[in-house]
């Protein structure tokens, strides 16, 4: 099999959480902090961390708002963001089709 | 990174589907309004039978009245809980789930008027509104439940059967007197009973909002 799309998956949204948070955010245009802690089952922690991670990368941007109630603070997936993720759908698609041009009986 | 394989890249792929769909789904909690529905329901299928003249006419309109009721109680309620939340309540699922429902919603109550104009009097009018309304919301709420959690979908189902069930009833005369209570009674289980026996079913296993 020829392993050359593999480099080109991007390290940071092909570590798991990470990609759980990107996907999500891929299929609305916004999700709050509770929602995307809610649907992937993480803890604050380990979803903050990931989150500052995306951010830093320029994958995700967050906006603070002062609801009625309590403050929210919502992410959404950003052009570069949603650009990368394309391509690391691509790539995927791409090692899954490579494998079955080579075995085609699968 | 090279030792993505195949079946690693498949698997990301259809986890990747899977939370996609799970993140564009509606999440409000539907006890609540469930509830809510099954007691408007009930009671006012207790009720009709005091309150209502006994024709085709009063019956439509009347159940129409208490369906229109319910709706606008569901949407408070939901209305109610995006704010508490601090949250917007049109949001893109919100849209999907309006959009999916109304085409059903609005053939079950367009299709009154012409249909009790043929004949006021009648039961028979009366008996075969519950089946048409029940199948047509069962279609209603099943189309909806793609964009909400999955038990939508049976839900939707049991309306389907159950309407298909009561006009299998209402077709055999023989059997059960065709009657306006008769009708009363078949809504007051299903529109009123159905959503209440569900929205407890939910109080119990809903995952509580933790916002």
């Amino acid at each position: 099999m020829n392993p050359e799309p593999f480099p080109h998956l991007d390290r940071v949204i092909h570590e798991k959480a990470r990609l759980a948070i990107i996907s999500s955010l891929s299929a609305t245009p916004s999700l709050t902090y509770t929602d995307l802690r809610n649907l992937l089952v993480m803890t604050d922690g380990n979803l903050t961390s990931h989150l500052r991670i995306l951010q830093e990368a320029g994958l995700v941007a967050l906006s603070k708002s002062t609801g009625e109630t309590r403050p929210q603070t919502t992410y959404t997936l950003t052009d570069i963001g949603r650009n990368a993720f394309t391509q690391y759908l691509g790539h995927l698609e791409q090692i899954v089709a490579q494998f079955r041009k080579t075995t085609p009986s699968a | 990174m090279g030792h993505v394989d195949h079946n690693t890249a498949r698997e990301q792929l259809e986890t990747i589907r899977t939370l996609m769909d799970r993140a564009s789904t509606y999440r409000r909690a539907l006890a609540p309004a469930m509830t809510a529905v099954g007691l408007i329901g009930t009671l006012a299928g207790l009720a009709a039978p005091f309150v209502i003249r006994d024709n085709a006419r009063s019956f439509a309109f009347y159940w129409l009245a208490v369906g229109l009721a319910g709706a606008c109680t569901a949407f408070l309620l939901m209305r109610r809980q995006a704010f508490a939340a601090g949250e917007p309540f049109w949001t893109p699922p919100a849209r999907r789930v309006a959009s999916a429902l109304m085409p059903a919603l609005f053939a079950g109550t367009a299709v009154v008027g012409p249909l009790v104009n043929i004949h006021q009097e009648g039961a028979m009018i009366a008996v075969a509104l519950p089946p048409l309304w029940l199948v047509l919301y069962g279609c209603s709420v099943h189309s909806a439940g793609f964009f909400m959690p999955r038990g939508m979908r049976l839900f939707g189902w049991g309306f389907v059967i159950a309407g298909l069930l009561s006009a299998l009833a209402a077709a055999n005369p023989h059997q059960i007197e065709p009657s306006i209570r008769m009708a009363h009674t078949v809504m007051t289980a299903t529109f009123g009973g159905g959503h209440l026996a569900y929205g407890l079913y939910l109080h119990w296993t809903e995952k509580k909002p933790t916002a």
